[in-house]
């Protein structure tokens, strides 16, 4: 409230000088010699302005009341027999949390969903898996969730999940295995086209038909799914069943109008999930509200069943510094992300009210990749990539060289605003449950790059400070990467102005996102390239096996190849198989360390640097711990509570 | 007039086709298609990809076979889903028109409100101090760009907290507000972004209305009313302005065309939920159908404006004739 008074209290004053301002213009008017008829007209639109400004003022800013300790909506039925008890801190009902995301919802259709505004909004908070992944969890890991237990068998081809008893849909429906089988069955059925169908791709069968496990209901409240070859990672796999009610969707799909179910103009109240909060309104690029779920499933360890908090507001706001903004001016509560070149800026605010938090280095890594594709156009048959640039390109000392060349910390210092630290691995340090840091490391050396260059054979043989290859090609490239993105386009010109000092001639060159995606996967055009990555939870093998297999789309240098071209991508692929059909947590981590020393050794990605994140939120939440891992703040959310 | 009215809207057709097949062809000629985001994230798989393309019919790159896909069941009135929000693209653009609408309508209403007497007041003491003031304010307004006019009013807004930053309405309690609240909570977030576009529109129309004023009161008839004795605030109101404000009815008829369209960077700026941002978004992320009906609309919108200031023309100007 005491903010509220203040803003009147200037509000007033500005009443004020506004009125000031139009006697100032007042004689100006006079000037004109009006008749009387005039200054009853004028007299009415002064009239008119002064109405509109203190209709103005005493428009009051929004003050979400704080916690009142009585859930508004209330919870209903009881919690289920086999209750989820939760065992940290216990809060208070009641509150709102006003969060922003930079996008619209695409769809509500969690099964279709592909896009991370989608994400933001409706993982976690609206739908649950059988599993729950704590990203904040010491290591983070896989938490029971809607599960009591799971089983995995000795060859890791049989994975038996027992589910709790008495848990309720959102809409006060009972849930029960038939709706995961449901689930599933949606998931995998090829007329819905879903990103999620593949993660359970386990091959084809000799006509090319796609092999799924298969999924057995033991009973109502335990499932067997049956792997055709082992799957340690089959977790992984089952993180991605967003589960979605039987009794609602059976019908549309039964009669193929699953795609169109669950879109943005659906009925809030058809929006059926297991997570904490339900849907209760959207209004296209302004906000996303989700209010308790009355039938949540978990308890804390007084008995009072969970969330804590009434209502979750996302505010849609596209620009970054509109964001920032309206978190000073106190709209939202919460910036889930905070980029580095603003930390300083933000970093002020801090006070009593506001904590701005340092949640440690993030998932997300940047690189510098170089083609070495030795393919050529089917339909030209030019290379795709001229012969000596592949050569070049495809001999480890050149890259290692590129390595050594890239002063990682001035980087960091620059371009990311000293909010980053330099990196040599493709998992960052910020997954402590994955990255290996027995990997090999290129610190800034211009002297061995040099002379690694020429071992190669480069040499500046006409003295024009570039150098060239033995046949007398002069050693220039490009460096393409995504203009949208301010911070790739400088660390792209970072580095080329870097390799200027061992004698290559590198131009960075800005495209479209769309033109990136195109060279990296589908015409093979480029000669370097800077890109990133952002993983999703969980991290770990299973996310990033797309882009170390040499058959992987997003295996940057040199993308969906036949054949692993060289003898570490073979070994790179063998290892991500012996990971998948292994159990044993240590041999796991083993192996996947492997895998980064290997990579660190013959650079597919020069990793360069990854950021720090920030968090920044009011200090008046209790359980609201940031974490690295999307979506950082709210992964918690049924927990997270308003201190009174 | 009336066939007149016909003719032209007639001759919208040729135009809409010829608009719409260049924009297609743009389209399908600029690198990538709507899938390129996706295609990048480590856990979808090239299967995805390839059904994705084949249910948006991107799967083919020639030209006339993707317009066509578009153009018959647009003739037949289904002019398709959005791919990224699937639901139908008028319903799209039906929720951020009015929204569009209200802060562009309030821009336009108050540039000419206040372009019209500041351009007399300017012209009738040309070369005076108050002329000099509103020079000075007009070419503040032809100068400043929008974007960074935007962010100074934000950061008005943040620092003094007399206005919201940026929306359109309070976005935590507006489902509690009774209807009075919710328009004055419009009105509150409506002030700064309709400042901003209506300085700017401001500043052109007083500059414009400026130099009319002064040519007409050069005039001999207005010397003539002079003699007769006539008040000044007569002679200006009563026999100049009429003649002065002409040239100002064509540019109002270009100003309702840019009604829709033309505050895309304010409306991004301030998060003003409109037309713009869906249609920036929209070509961003290569949504072709959302494209080709806004360009549908914005052509149409052009017709329709230009017509309305040929009409108002006529109206006020008994030398021109519609035939």
């Amino acid at each position: 409230m005491q903010r509220l008074t203040t803003r009147n209290a200037l509000k007033s004053t500005s009443l004020t000088r506004a009125l000031g301002l139009l006697y100032f213009l007042f004689p100006n008017t006079q000037l004109v010699r009006t008749p009387p008829k005039e200054h009853n007209m004028r007299n009415i639109i002064v009239a008119v302005v002064m109405t509109a400004m203190i209709v103005a003022a005493g428009c009051k800013g929004s003050a979400p009341g704080g916690a009142s300790g009585i859930p508004n909506p209330p919870f209903q039925g009881d919690p289920p027999q086999d209750v989820y008890r939760y065992d940290g801190e216990t809060g208070i009902y009641g509150g709102t949390l006003v969060s922003s995301v930079p996008d619209d919802p695409k769809t509500f259709n969690i099964i279709l969903s592909s896009d991370n505004a989608t994400a933001d909004v409706l993982w976690f908070h609206v739908f649950r898996c059988p599993v729950d992944y704590r990203n904040g969890g010491n290591p983070p890991d896989f938490d029971p969730g809607l599960c009591t237990k799971w089983e995995a068998s000795q060859d890791a081809k049989t994975w038996t999940f027992y589910l709790r008893r008495g848990v309720r849909w959102s809409d006060g429906e009972p849930f029960n295995a038939d709706d995961l089988v449901f689930t599933y069955n949606v998931v995998l059925d090829k007329n819905v086209v879903n990103p999620s169908r593949d993660v359970f791709l386990e091959g084809r069968d000799e006509n090319g038909e796609p092999i799924f496990p298969q999924l057995e209901k033991v009973d109502d409240y335990t499932v067997r799914f049956n792997l055709h070859s082992p799957n340690g990672s089959f977790l992984d796999a089952i993180y991605n069943l967003w589960l979605i009610p039987k009794h609602k969707w059976e019908q549309p799909w039964r009669t193929g109008g699953f795609l169109t179910t669950m879109a943005l103009t659906e009925d809030p109240s058809n929006i059926v999930g297991l997570g904490p909060f339900r849907l209760k309104e959207f209004v296209s690029g302004q906000r996303v509200v989700l209010e308790r779920n009355p039938y949540f499933w978990k308890v804390d360890s007084r008995g009072q069943r969970l969330p804590y908090l009434d209502r979750i507001v996302f505010v849609i706001a596209k620009d970054f510094n509109t964001v920032q903004s309206k978190f000073a001016a106190g709209e939202i509560d919460l910036m889930a992300r905070v980029r580095p070149q603003d930390y300083a800026l933000i970093k002020r605010m801090e006070s009593p009210e506001i904590k701005v938090e340092d949640i440690g280095v993030s998932y997300d890594t940047n690189w510098l990749v170089f083609n070495q594709n030795t393919g050529s156009d089917p339909k030209t048959h030019k290379p795709f990539l001229e012969p000596w640039k592949q050569k070049l390109f495809r001999d480890v000392r050149f890259r290692q060289a590129v390595s050594y060349a890239i002063d990682r910390d001035a980087l960091a210092n620059t371009v990311f605003s000293g909010r980053g630290v330099p990196i040599y691995s493709f998992v960052s340090p910020g997954d402590i449950t994955w990255f290996s840091d027995d990997v090999m490391k290129y610190p800034y050396d211009l002297e061995r790059a040099r002379r690694m260059l020429t071992e190669i054979g480069l040499k500046d043989s006409n003295g024009d400070g570039v150098l060239e290859d033995t046949e007398g090609h002069t050693v220039e490239f490009n460096v393409v990467t995504n203009a949208k993105n301010s911070q790739r386009v400088e660390t792209a010109s970072f580095i080329c102005r870097g390799l200027k000092d061992i004698g290559l001639k590198a131009n960075p060159v800005s495209v479209d996102f769309s033109v990136l995606i195109d060279n990296m996967q589908t015409n093979f055009a480029f000669d370097g390239m800077v890109l990133g990555w952002q993983p999703n939870p969980p991290p770990g093998p299973s996310g990033t096996k797309n882009i170390v297999l040499s058959s992987g789309q997003q295996h940057a240098c040199w993308a969906s190849q036949q054949e692993p071209s060289t003898e570490w991508e073979a070994r790179a692929d063998k290892l991500i198989q012996q990971i998948e059909s292994s159990l044993d947590h240590g041999e796991r981590h083993r192996m996947f360390a492997e895998i980064q020393r290997i990579w660190s050794e013959f650079l597919p990605e020069i990793n360069l640097v990854a950021p720090r994140e920030v968090v920044a939120f009011k200090n008046k939440f209790g359980n609201l711990h940031p974490v690295a891992l999307p979506p950082r703040a709210t992964w918690n959310c049924e927990e997270i509570y308003l201190k009174k | 007039m009336k066939t007149f009215l016909i003719r032209r809207l007639l001759a919208a057709i040729p135009l809409i086709i010829v608009v719409t097949f260049i924009t297609k062809a743009l389209l399908v000629a600029s690198p990538g298609n709507y899938l390129d985001t996706i295609r990048l994230s480590p856990t979808i798989s090239r299967d995805y990809v390839a059904q994705m393309e084949r249910l948006y019919h991107l799967d083919s790159n020639n030209v006339f076979i993707r317009y066509w896909y578009w153009f018959w069941p647009a003739v037949q009135g289904n002019f398709g889903y959005s791919f990224t929000k699937s639901s139908p693209v008028w319903s799209l653009i039906g929720e951020r028109v009015l929204n569009t609408l209200l802060l562009t309508g309030s821009a336009l209403v108050f540039s000419w409100v206040f372009s019209i007497p500041l351009g007399m007041l300017a012209a009738v003491y040309r070369n005076r101090w108050a002329d000099r003031l509103i020079g000075l304010i007009s070419f503040f307004g032809l100068s400043i760009p929008s974007v960074f006019f935007s962010l100074l009013m934000i950061l008005f807004a943040a620092k003094t907290g007399l206005f919201p930053a940026g929306g359109i309405h309070d976005q935590v309690m507006w489902s509690v507000m009774t209807p009075w609240q919710k328009f004055v909570d419009t009105v509150w977030h409506l002030v700064l972004p309709m400042i901003v576009l209506g300085t700017i529109g401001m500043a052109q129309y007083v500059r414009q209305m400026r130099s009319e004023m002064i040519e007409t009161l050069s005039q001999d008839y207005i010397r003539t009313a002079r003699a007769k004795g006539l008040s000044q605030w007569r002679v200006v109101t009563r026999h100049a302005l009429g003649n002065a404000i002409n040239p100002l009815v064509t540019l109002f008829g270009f100003s309702l065309s840019t009604l829709l369209a033309g505050a895309l960077l304010t409306e991004y700026v301030f998060g003003w939920p409109g037309l713009g941002t869906l249609i920036f978004d929209a070509l961003s992320n290569k949504d072709e159908p959302l494209v080709m009906a806004s360009v549908v609309m914005l052509v149409l919108l052009l017709v329709i404006g230009n017509l309305i200031a040929d009409a108002l023309l006529a109206i006020i100007d008994p030398r021109i004739r519609l035939e």
